[in-house]
């Protein structure tokens, strides 16, 4: 026996075809005119069509279910299958919680202005030691441990030799135990050559730079103390990188581009310039996100607050550059990628979202959100030089499983659930808000009306 | 009837952190969703 998923959306789009998605499994599936009636029954009364060529396709890929399932409790273990993970550890150090740049719509909370003492390393070791070895009393046969070490700031290249020397130390001590992964968020501005090859033979290879669009608009807002743009220096870091590849080299590089009201218009240029400069290279890819209104101790942010997009306009916006960003690489857009446009099924909304990961500033300060460094007033606690972690009686609410929240009501009968799993929880959190929407069955109707529609 | 996407794996997500098996395509440093609403943008 079986039903119809609660996760399905049905859109009729401009051509008469029929677009099916399905949020708990990402499917989508495309029925053409003559069959839409057919396929609306076989939705309703699924058992009356077993034999039908349509039912196994429907079947696997989550629009039909058998009638025992239940939805809600699979997306549930889902959820904390990996929220509580013990063969995962994951760090974000803070190695400079200073930055060469004066973005005024840095989301860091608070700047403190240092850089993190030998302590703070020791401390951090040792933390992972003890991880290690709770994991392997309790599963003395278990597989390695995922380690993923994170590289943040502030500006961490700041901190770059320090880096090189932890990422040593990391490979020497925990090699054997775990599989360790690294990937750093970096302005460019000291991403030469020369910095990209230590860093991936430190095995930081996954990286990110950010643009805030056209060289004018970028040199506005991601400019040195002195006033000077980055805009020239970070290309040239690019082409410089390129032009000394190995294709042989494994590694993700991505493009992130902020864009706002005033700045998105002169985006595409910049996607056209960054192809040019890397090609079809898997290995590299574009983005784009609005900027986000995030509360911080400083008020650079008002600044350019009617220039920022609300959340429904900045999502449209961004979908409109990902179809842009797939033509230009030819990438399919189907493809799971961050570029897509219709949410796909996620096991947690934020990489902060579990019990494994823990944010670690210069200070030692412990963050459970990469928003809110730089202030031990918004910490959930302190690392000690033994390894321990002082929590803090917050640490509650943000390492409490999002089906343990008690205002988590509405988003439990939401069919956006499996793709956002409550959002943001610093929202949740600080805002107070107990439906922190990006996705809404709203914009969902109207995405797949804007991009499956035929000319 | 075109099936466009397939039903994703979320049990591949489950699995270590390599960039190729992530929902987001987007390695280590951020969420494993699609959105990237809260990928770190500095």
């Amino acid at each position: 026996m079986y039903k119809e998923s609660y996760y399905n959306f049905k859109e009729v789009v401009n051509s008469g075809d029929t677009v099916l998605y399905n949020t708990r499994t990402g499917a989508i599936a495309v029925v053409e005119p003559k069959f839409k009636d057919k396929v609306n029954e076989m939705l309703a009364c699924p058992d009356s069509y077993q034999e039908d060529e349509f039912f196994q396709p429907l079947l696997a890929n989550g629009f039909l279910i058998p009638n025992e399932m239940n939805e809600l409790q699979k997306i549930k273990e889902s959820y904390e299958k990996e929220f509580k993970r013990k063969d995962a550890i994951a760090v974000v150090l803070l190695p400079a919680e200073l930055c060469n740049f004066t973005c005024e719509y840095c989301f860091v909370y608070n700047y403190k202005g240092k850089v993190m003492e030998q302590e703070t390393y020791d401390g951090i070791t040792r933390y992972i030691e003890h991880k290690i070895e709770q994991y392997y009393q309790e599963y003395p046969n278990g597989k390695k441990i995922d380690l993923r070490i994170s590289w943040f700031g502030g500006e961490p290249l700041l901190e770059r030799d320090t880096i090189f020397k932890y990422m040593e130390l990391i490979e020497e001590r925990f090699s054997d135990s775990c599989m360790i992964w690294s990937d750093i968020v970096t302005n460019g501005y000291y991403l030469t050559s020369e910095v990209f090859k230590k860093l991936l033979a430190h095995k930081i290879n996954v990286l990110q730079v950010t643009f805030d669009g056209a060289k004018e608009d970028h040199n506005k807002t991601r400019c040195l103390h002195n006033g000077e743009g980055s805009y020239d220096t970070l290309i040239a870091n690019i082409k410089d990188i390129v032009a000394n590849l190995n294709p042989n080299e494994k590694f993700r590089f991505a493009f992130r581009i902020n864009f706002m009201k005033n700045t998105y218009k002169k985006i595409y240029g910049l996607i056209d310039e960054l192809h040019d400069i890397v090609g079809d290279d898997p290995r590299f890819f574009v983005y784009c996100r609005p900027v986000y209104n995030f509360e911080t101790k400083r008020d650079t942010m008002n600044q350019l607050i009617d220039n920022i997009f609300t959340i429904e306009d900045g999502l449209k916006q961004q979908n409109d550059f990902s179809y842009y960003i797939d033509k230009k690489f030819n990438r399919v857009h189907v493809e799971r990628s961050v570029n897509d446009y219709l949410p796909i099924p996620t096991v947690q909304w934020c990489s902060e979202d579990n019990e494994y990961s823990i944010i670690v500033g210069a200070d030692a300060s412990v963050y459970s959100c990469d928003s809110l460094i730089g202030d031990e007033s918004v910490s959930i606690g302190k690392m000690l030089s033994d390894g321990t972690i002082q929590f803090k009686e917050n640490v509650k609410e943000w390492k409490t499983s999002f089906f343990e929240l008690e205002n988590n009501k509405e988003c439990l009968k939401c069919r956006c659930l499996p793709a956002c799993l409550g959002c943001c929880r610093r929202e949740r959190i600080m805002d107070k808000r107990s439906k922190p929407c990006l996705f809404t069955e709203q914009s969902i109707k109207e995405t797949i009306q804007k991009f499956f529609a035929k000319a | 009837m075109e099936i466009v996407r397939q039903a994703v794996d979320l049990n591949e997500c489950l699995e270590g952190f390599d960039c190729e098996s992530y929902s987001a395509s987007l390695g280590g440093f951020c969420c494993k969703n699609s959105s990237g609403f809260c990928c770190k943008g500095c």
